[in-house]
């Protein structure tokens, strides 16, 4: 690796800080979205994940068009096969449902509650001690029952 | 709303395209900004410095997530927005434990949703069973809070 440690972590924090600015300025969440596409049909929302998915597939595509070596598997679907672990696919599934139901609960995803609770919200905060507290019972405890469990 | 959700959502998906390229994060597809994976990695990296725990050569301290509480903490002051919404006290103990059980959720699919439409974009196809579980749980949700 020619990247140092410190290089990295200022590198990441201040992707963050942008993206947790323009979050704040826009209320982005990815939850609402759907949730409002759903409930009330305001499609305002919603054009944000379009918005994720448009300069996704434009800064890729452009960048990989420049030197293609940039990105090793830029379409996954052409480079790599798909489809071939059933087990990944259903954890994907569960995992992702699991996300949809509690988001709608606490009323904003994961992305949202961090922008929530830098702009003042306890209750988010409560949510994000929560949220690292799982993140380490799950590396130390859970994480080699469910690769026990989906290992076929 | 200062930022119209579109351009926002264009701003995210162009961020995390460029500095996936040009700030060397080659080791996982579309892995510029994960909620989940980038605050796990941290966790790791913390629990291998206090413990010897055993870890890989890319798990780094990323410090995305706490960038994006002091981005907004920013934000809210520059928009003269900044105020303290204080806890009811029956809702304690349950903002915690959903909090508990979608770090849990987010790890076993391994992305947050975020990066689950920025993988989409990097053309994952497997993806979209994530999209689909998604917006059952959001449906399944609606469903359970409107009785």
């Amino acid at each position: 690796m020619s990247y140092s440690l410190t290089y990295f972590m200022i590198a990441s924090f201040t992707i963050g800080a942008i993206i947790g600015f323009i979050g704040y300025s826009s209320r982005f969440c990815t939850m609402a979205g759907i949730r409002n596409l759903i409930l009330l049909r305001h499609k305002e929302m919603f054009t944000g994940i379009i918005g994720i998915l448009v300069g996704g597939l434009i800064g890729f595509s452009t960048l990989s068009f420049i030197n293609p070596t940039v990105f090793q598997n830029f379409p996954i679907f052409l480079k790599t096969k798909l489809f071939t672990k059933i087990s990944k696919i259903l954890l994907i599934f569960i995992g992702s449902l699991g996300l949809g139901i509690i988001s709608t609960y606490v009323d904003g995803c994961p992305f949202r509650m961090h922008v929530k609770a830098g702009s003042g919200n306890l209750d988010s905060v409560i949510y994000l001690i929560g949220f690292y507290i799982g993140i380490i019972y799950f590396i130390l405890f859970l994480e080699e029952i469910v690769i026990s469990i989906f290992s076929f | 709303m200062k930022v119209k959700p579109f351009y926002a959502g264009l701003i995210f998906g162009l961020i995390f395209a460029f500095s996936q390229a040009f700030l060397g994060y080659t080791w996982k597809d579309a892995y510029a900004y994960c909620t989940i994976g980038h605050s796990r990695d941290l966790m790791l990296w913390l629990t291998s410095v206090f413990t010897r725990y055993k870890i890989s050569e890319y798990i780094l301290p990323f410090l995305s997530t706490f960038g994006v509480i002091s981005g907004s903490f920013i934000a809210s002051k520059v928009y003269r927005e900044f105020h303290v919404v204080k806890i009811e006290k029956s809702n304690l103990f349950t903002m915690f434990a959903l909090g508990f059980a979608s770090a849990v959720f987010g790890l076993i699919a391994t992305f947050c949703p975020v990066r689950l439409f920025v993988l989409l974009s990097f053309g994952d196809l497997e993806v979209l069973f994530g999209v689909i579980g998604y917006m059952l749980g959001i449906f399944l949700a609606i469903k359970l809070m409107r009785r």
